[in-house]
């Protein structure tokens, strides 16, 4: 099992695929339109299609990646009673009004629901209300969320209850009418569905067709997101942190303060290890909530959701857009490339880059497409480019590494040896009786090919258990002073840890993790001086007007950084900014 | 040529702030001095953390198996044997046996036993490849320490000389700043085994 885990975690921490960064070179660019003027609250991408939720209830599905949308759950915004409007005139004011109301509502509760119209969509709005049909504004419960459990059947979780569909999203019929604000598809309890809710969590044992409450501690309290870590199934709200472990009882771990949890994001890297989001910081526990400390030296407030790229790659999004960390959450930079909505209500992880949901709008985070003429402003390799090359350089590559088929293809190779034998006897016996002697000799060939799997016979003589490190001196069971280089062929030492033979894996796992941890310290020396450097150059024109010490401290400071750039990419950074010279 | 900038500013200030009119022409003073990302090779070379030794590790680490694993054994043996029989006298009064030889043999061997052993699963992943890449790790983050160290130094030292330009103060701060720049150019010869000063005459 402890193998099992290794390899897990080693073909985790060497999965390839999205980049090193966002931060340099991606940009966020609005999808849609969709049919609502309330901002969208959540989004589901599933087989059956996509599913976005908004302030008002609504939930909208296409079908054909985004690009065309049609509601399929009607909205339960309360209507509000407007006097009769006459002239475009007093149609633009009160279209103003409400915007100006609309704004100071959101902001004025963290979790209350932005409704960032323009003033072109708050002018329909307001002649589509003085038109006859009547504007609705959002209540704050009324956001909805939905989650497909396959390509067939989703559910949504919003302010009147939870709504079913078996159709594939065209068709919804509520099946609870507690207000749900959360819904996780468990695999821990035979496939249970768990929803979050205003008041405690409800379970659902057929798919989300019934709902039943049991009576717990989380109950009483409002459920704003939950999460599966190893084991157990964690939830978190206005109460703080619970957890379940037989999918009944609920525990509540301390610890994590006192603001509404709003996210958790456990790390498949680290046993027992998760993060946790709640309106005022990040958290980190290593020890499967035992004990929380601060993630990082940022603050990171307003925090509502956390996901995982890959490895020590995390993405965070809220009130302040979304942040991307290259180092397990201890640094954040931002990735608001042409996002013009800063507060993000979800983020959903597809194979081209994330999707989320801020104001009005669906945006997907795509790679910048560069105009040929273009020429680019700064020289040099990109911020990615630096991190990849920085990442992959020679004792930094964790590929060697890959246990997981490596050793399966060690397990099943086998001894190969041959045996070659020449030996010559001469003998002479002579008989008394029979008087007569006998003489006998000659050479002898032997030879051996031999093929053996498992053992063959060498023998484990020692192990590392019979072994204990202590001040950085070795000692054997005894108590002896032992030299490493008498440590023999069994045993064998990797950075302070000594391993047999039967430990390769366990010291590939120590020796990956080490490297992860080096690059994401990487990532953070890498990006700050790419980014000083960049910065320091854009204000070159804006420094010629200061004087010669300034423009000199100016020049030495972005000749350092590019020396900088340089040792972490073995000079890839110099060579690029003289070949991009004409 | 520290002491002949010094001399120079004792003289009169011949490079006078007033007399450059840009970064680079100041910088350009400097341009017989090697380059940093030459200071970054002696200090590499030096310390032998070029990436060219960790290319030298994995290959060695990644063949090391390949090679089998010799036993060559020589065994010889001589043997001689007497053997007797007891014979039945029954012109003996006594009645006892009497000892008689039987046979003699005697023999020589010899044999030379060569054994080659290759560990197949070893080529696929070995314990010397993870000590390798381990190390490598290490040597790599000694790399990065070092010539962030020697980065820092030489723009320190380029900074304090850019100054000793433009602004060279009376004679003690010239004296202060001269000692300065010799602490730093001794580190920076520190770093790269003297290569720095030896690249500057």
């Amino acid at each position: 099992m402890l193998i099992f885990g290794l390899l897990c975690s080693l073909s985790w921490a060497q999965q390839a695929g999205p980049p090193a960064s966002y931060a340099e070179g991606w940009v966020w660019t609005r999808q849609g339109p969709l049919p609502t003027v309330a901002p969208l609250t959540g989004v589901a991408i599933g087989e059956g299609g996509w599913l976005v939720g908004d302030g008002f209830g609504g939930v909208f599905l296409s079908t054909d990646g985004g690009k065309s949308w049609r509601e399929v759950l009607e909205g339960k915004a309360p209507a509000v009673e407007l006097p009769e409007l006459t002239s475009d005139e007093e149609l633009l004011e009160d279209a103003q009004l409400i915007q100006s109301d609309q704004l100071q509502s959101s902001s004025g509760s963290e979790d209350g629901v932005d409704v960032s119209a323009t003033t072109e969509t708050a002018s329909s709005l307001a002649i589509d209300r003085a038109g006859r049909a009547g504007v609705q504004r959002a209540a704050a419960d009324d956001r909805s969320v939905p989650v497909w459990l396959n390509a067939q059947e989703a559910l949504v979780a919003r302010g009147d209850g939870i709504w079913r569909s078996r159709d594939g999203g065209e068709v919804f019929q509520q099946v609870s009418d507690r207000p749900a604000s959360t819904l996780i598809f468990s695999t821990l309890f035979s496939g249970v569905v768990v929803a979050g809710t205003s008041s405690g969590v409800l379970y659902s044992f057929d798919g989300g067709k019934t709902w039943d409450d049991i009576e717990d501690a989380t109950d009483g309290g409002s459920i704003t997101t939950l999460a599966q870590v190893g084991g157990a199934l964690y939830a978190g709200g206005d109460l703080g942190l619970f957890r379940t472990r037989d999918g009944a009882t609920w525990e509540e771990l301390g610890g994590v303060g006192f603001s509404t949890v709003q996210a958790i994001l456990p790390d498949p890297g680290w046993e027992g290890g998760f993060w946790v989001a709640n309106g005022s910081s990040l958290l980190r526990t290593d020890d499967d909530g035992a004990s929380f400390y601060a993630a990082g030296r940022q603050p990171m407030t307003g925090l509502r959701g956390l996901t995982q790229v890959v490895g020590a790659h995390l993405l965070a999004w809220g009130n302040d857009g979304v942040w991307e960390s290259g180092d397990g959450g201890v640094r954040w930079f931002p990735v608001v490339r042409l996002l013009t909505e800063p507060k993000v209500q979800s983020l959903i992880m597809t194979p081209e880059g994330p999707i989320i949901t801020a104001g009005v709008s669906l945006w997907a985070l795509r790679p910048a497409t560069e105009k040929k003429d273009d020429k680019k402003q700064v020289s040099g390799l990109g911020l990615s480019e630096s991190i990849n090359v920085a990442w992959r350089r020679q004792g930094l590559d964790v590929a060697p590494l890959s246990m997981a088929r490596r050793q399966m293809a060690a397990l099943i190779s086998p001894t190969f040896s041959v045996d070659l034998k020449v030996g010559q006897s001469s003998g002479r016996t002579a008989s008394w009786f029979d008087e007569e002697t006998q003489e006998d000799g000659g050479v002898q060939w032997q030879g051996a090919a031999v093929l053996c799997w498992g053992g063959c016979g060498s023998g484990s003589v020692d192990a590392a258990g019979d072994y204990y490190d202590s001040g950085g001196q070795l000692y054997d069971a005894n108590g002896n002073v032992v030299d490493i280089d008498e440590l023999g062929d069994e045993l064998f030492v990797v950075g302070d840890q000594i391993f047999d033979q039967s430990q390769v894996v366990a010291a590939a796992a120590n020796v990956a993790q080490a490297v992860q941890d080096y690059q994401g310290d990487l990532y953070a020396l890498v990006a700050e001086a790419w980014i000083t450097r960049n910065r320091l150059i854009a204000e070159r024109p804006s420094v010629q007007n200061l004087s010669l010490e300034a423009q000199l401290g100016h020049e030495l400071k972005i000749l350092e950084l590019e020396a900088r750039l340089d040792i972490y990419t073995d000079g890839a950074f110099g060579r690029s900014i003289v070949e991009e010279q004409p | 040529m520290n002491l002949l900038i010094l001399l120079l500013a004792l003289m009169g200030g011949v490079h006078a702030a007033d007399n450059y009119t840009s970064p680079d022409q100041v910088l350009a003073r400097f341009k017989e001095e090697p380059e940093v990302r030459a200071v970054q090779q002696m200090a590499l070379e030096y310390s032998q953390t070029d990436p060219r030794y960790l290319e030298g590790w994995m290959r060695a680490s990644k063949s090391a198996n390949l090679l089998p694993e010799f036993q060559v054994s020589y065994g010889y043996s001589q043997g001689y044997d007497d053997g007797s029989i007891y014979l039945t006298d029954p012109n003996n009064p006594t009645g006892d046996p009497l000892l008689q030889p039987d046979d003699t043999s005697s023999g020589v061997d010899w044999d030379v036993d060569l054994r080659a052993k290759w560990r197949l699963d070893k080529l696929v992943m070995s314990s010397e490849r993870i000590r390798v890449i381990s190390e490598a790790q290490d040597v790599v983050k000694l790399r990065d320490k070092i010539l962030e160290e020697v980065t820092r130094v030489y723009f320190d030292r380029r900074r304090l000389q850019v100054e000793m330009l433009l602004n060279p103060g009376d004679l003690k701060a010239q004296l202060k700043n001269e000692l300065r720049l010799q602490e730093l150019t001794a580190q920076l010869d520190a770093y790269t085994g003297g290569r720095f000063t030896a690249a500057l005459k």
